[in-house]
C-alpha cells in the first residue's frame, strides 16, 4: 500500500435539483479529502445524495457551489473539453450495470478504450488487453459476447475497461448491486487491489459486506456528509 | 474485421439494420432503373438520327426536335450541294400519319422515308440489304418487331394494313425502334411521298449531307448557317442531343421519372436515418460510459457514420445486380433501360451520399448521451 496523500479535495460542495417550491437539496456543503492508495466508501440511505456527490467529484455533474481539486486541478474551472481530456487521462468509472455493447466481445471493450483514448500501437493495445483479461481471470472468455458472460464476468469486463488505461482516480457506483456476493466479492477485491496499487478508489454502495475492505468511509444523510472510521462503521453495521 | 467495431455492431444487429439496407437498395434500384428508363426512352427518340449515316441535318430554322420539322423547299439541296466539301446530299421525310389496323381502329404512326442505296444517308443501318431491296417495291414498309401488336398485326412479314387509304405491306422487321409516340414505319422515299400527301413534290422535310472529309463538317455547318439563317444546320450528334433534351425538358416524362427517383431517395433517407437513430438511441447508455471514460464524442460519431457507410455499401452491392437484372427483364419485354457506367457510378455516389446523410441525421441522438445520467 502506497503512502496516502490527498488526490481529491472537495470543499463546500452543494447541489440542488428542481426550482421554486419543488427545489430539493441533494448535497449540502460537503467537504472531504480522498487519498491515493485508499478505497473510500460513500454510504447512506437512498436519496441521501451520495451518487450526486460522486458525480460532482468525478467531473460528471457541475455543483451549484464549491470546489473540487482533483490531482491538483480545479475540476469545475476547466472547460468541458479540458475536463473531458482530464477524465480520459485520469478517471475510470464503473456503474450499476456493466453497460457493455452487445455486439462487442470482452477483448473489444478493452481494446476500444486504448485505441480511441491513447496513441498506443496496435500490438501494444492487443498485449495490454490480453494482460488485463488474464488479470481479471477472463483470458479464456476474451472472444465471448456479453450475452454469453455471467453478471460477475460482465462487471469484471467493465472494470477492466475502466482500469486498462491505468486511471489515477476510480469511481464506482453500486458496483455490486446486481451481483451475488461471490461475484461481488471478486469485484470489491479487484477494486481494493487497484487502490492499494496507488489509485484513489471511491465507491458508492449500500452493501455493508464491503465494509471490511474499505480504508475510509463517508456517510451521507439528507445531503450532509460525515466521516466515519472504518472499524466503527463495521461495529455499527454489526449492531 | 477485429478492429471494425461498426461492422460488428451491424452484423450483431443485422435484423434491426436489414430494413435500412433494403431501403438503400430500393433507392439505388429505383434511381438506376428510373434514369435507365429515361435514357432508354430518350435514346429511342433520336435513334433514327443516331442510326443514319448523315453527318449534317438541314431542316426548317429553329427546329427543336426531329419530329417537329416542317416542309422545306427541296431546292435547298442545291445550297448544300454547292459547298465544295460536301460529297452527297439527299432528301428525307419524317412525318406522322394514321395507320389503319387490319383488325380495326387506327393508331398514330411515324413514317420515315429515306433513300435506300448502300451509301444512302437517311436509311437506318438496321435495314439489311435484303430489306432495302424489298422496300423499293411500292407500299413496302418495315416496322419494329415489338410494335406488331400496336399496329394490329400478328406475325408481321407479308401482312398488310392501310395508311390514309394506301395499302402498305410489311417486308421486314427491325429491333430497338419501339417508339414512345407512334410506331416507326420505315419505307422508301417514293412510298413515303405517297403516304404523306401533304408534301408537294418540290418539298422535303430534311436534307441530309455527308462531307468527303469528316473534319470539314463543322466548317461547312458554320458557313451554311451564316449564309442561310432560315435553315437549321446541325451536326448529327448535336441534333440527336437536341432531340433528346427537348423530350427531357419539354415533356413531362423526364419530370415524372425525376420526381419518382427523388421520392425513392427520400424514402431511403428517412428509413435509414430512423433506423440508425433508433439504434443509437438504444445504445445511449453504452455510449455514455465511453463518454464518461473521456473517449471523445467524435469517435462515437465516427462509429455511427461508419455504420451508415456500411449500410450504404451493402445497399448498393445488393441493388446493382437487381438493377441490371431488371434492365434485362425490361429489355426482354420491349422496354429499353440503358445503364451506362456513368449512370451506375452516379447511382453509387448518390446512394452513398444518402446513407452518409442518414448517419449525420442520426447523430442528433448523440446529443442525448449524458454520462451523468448513468449515476442514478
Amino acid at each position: 500500500m502506497t503512502e496516502a496523500k490527498a488526490a481529491i479535495i472537495a470543499r463546500n460542495l452543494s447541489r440542488s435539483f428542481g426550482s421554486g417550491e419543488e427545489r430539493t437539496t441533494a448535497v449540502q456543503e460537503a467537504s472531504l479529502e480522498l487519498r491515493a492508495g485508499e478505497m473510500s466508501l460513500l454510504m447512506g440511505p437512498s436519496g441521501s445524495g451520495k451518487t450526486t456527490l460522486l458525480a460532482m467529484l468525478s467531473g460528471l455533474l457541475r455543483p451549484d457551489s464549491g470546489q473540487v481539486l482533483a490531482l491538483g486541478c480545479d475540476l469545475w474551472r476547466m472547460s468541458d473539453e479540458e475536463r473531458e481530456r482530464f477524465r480520459l487521462r485520469h478517471c475510470g468509472f464503473i456503474f450499476q450495470g456493466a453497460n457493455l455493447m452487445p455486439a462487442l466481445n470482452a477483448r473489444d471493450h478493452l481494446e476500444m478504450v486504448l485505441r480511441w483514448g491513447t496513441r498506443l500501437p496496435w500490438t501494444e493495445v492487443k498485449r495490454k488487453a490480453a494482460d488485463m483479461l488474464a488479470l481479471l481471470g477472463l483470458a479464456h472468455k476474451a472472444t465471448l459476447l456479453p450475452e454469453h458472460l455471467s453478471g460477475g464476468e460482465k462487471q469484471r469486463v467493465a472494470i477492466g475497461r475502466a482500469l486498462i488505461k491505468q486511471p489515477d482516480l476510480f469511481f464506482a457506483d453500486e458496483p455490486t448491486s446486481a451481483l451475488d456476493w461471490e461475484h461481488g466479492k471478486q469485484v470489491v477485491e479487484l477494486l481494493r487491489d487497484t487502490a492499494h496499487h496507488g489509485a484513489t478508489v471511491v465507491l458508492v454502495t449500500h452493501d455493508y459486506r464491503i465494509l471490511p475492505y474499505a480504508d475510509r468511509i463517508y456517510r451521507l444523510e439528507d445531503g450532509r456528509l460525515s466521516s466515519v472510521d472504518a472499524m466503527a462503521q463495521m461495529a455499527l453495521g454489526a449492531s | 474485421m477485429r478492429r471494425l467495431y461498426s461492422l460488428k455492431i451491424l452484423w450483431h444487429g443485422r435484423n434491426r439494420f436489414l430494413p435500412a439496407v433494403l431501403a438503400v437498395a430500393f433507392s439505388a434500384v429505383l434511381i438506376a432503373v428510373q434514369f435507365g428508363v429515361l435514357l432508354g426512352t430518350l435514346a429511342v427518340t433520336s435513334r433514327p438520327i443516331d442510326h443514319a449515316q448523315a453527318q449534317i441535318w438541314v431542316g426548317i430554322g429553329g427546329v427543336p426536335s426531329i419530329e417537329l420539322g416542317h416542309p422545306i423547299p427541296e431546292a435547298w439541296l442545291y445550297r448544300v450541294q454547292a459547298e465544295p466539301e460536301v460529297e452527297d446530299v439527299e432528301d428525307y421525310l419524317y412525318e406522322f400519319n394514321y395507320w389503319h389496323k387490319p383488325t380495326g381502329g387506327s393508331v398514330h404512326c411515324c413514317i420515315i422515308g429515306a433513300r435506300l442505296e448502300d451509301s444512302a444517308l437517311g436509311a437506318v443501318s438496321d435495314l439489311t440489304p435484303e430489306m432495302r431491296t424489298r422496300l423499293t417495291e411500292p407500299g413496302a414498309v418495315v416496322v419494329d418487331e415489338t410494335e406488331l401488336d400496336r399496329l394490329g398485326l400478328h406475325h408481321g412479314i407479308g401482312e398488310t394494313a392501310e395508311v390514309i387509304g394506301h395499302k402498305v405491306r410489311i417486308v421486314g422487321l427491325v429491333h430497338g425502334f419501339k417508339s414512345i409516340w407512334g410506331p416507326y414505319v420505315f419505307c422508301s422515299m417514293q412510298t413515303a411521298r405517297r403516304l404523306l400527301f401533304q408534301y408537294q413534290p418540290n418539298q422535303t422535310q430534311y436534307l441530309l449531307a455527308r462531307c468527303r472529309h469528316k473534319a470539314d463538317v463543322p466548317a461547312v455547318i458554320e458557313r451554311l448557317r451564316r449564309k442561310y439563317p432560315e435553315m437549321a444546320v446541325l451536326a448529327h450528334h448535336d441534333f440527336s442531343i437536341q432531340t433528346r433534351l427537348y423530350w427531357l425538358t419539354r415533356t413531362r416524362v423526364g419530370i415524372a421519372l425525376g420526381l419518382t427517383a427523388l421520392l425513392a431517395l427520400l424514402v431511403g433517407l428517412v428509413i435509414t436515418s430512423q433506423t440508425l437513430y433508433a439504434a443509437v438511441t438504444a445504445s445511449l447508455r453504452e455510449y455514455a460510459v465511453l463518454r464518461a471514460l473521456g473517449l471523445p464524442r467524435w469517435r462515437i460519431g465516427a462509429l455511427v457514420l461508419a455504420q451508415s457507410f456500411w449500410i450504404g455499401l451493402a445497399g448498393v452491392a445488393t441493388s446493382l445486380p437487381m438493377a441490371v437484372a431488371l434492365a434485362r427483364l425490361a429489355g426482354a419485354i420491349g422496354a429499353e433501360v440503358l445503364l451506362p457506367a456513368w449512370l451506375l457510378a452516379g447511382t453509387i455516389t448518390v446512394t452513398m451520399t444518402i446513407a452518409i446523410v442518414s448517419g449525420l441525421l442520426a447523430l442528433r441522438s448523440l446529443r442525448l448521451v449524458e454520462p451523468a445520467n448513468l449515476l442514478r
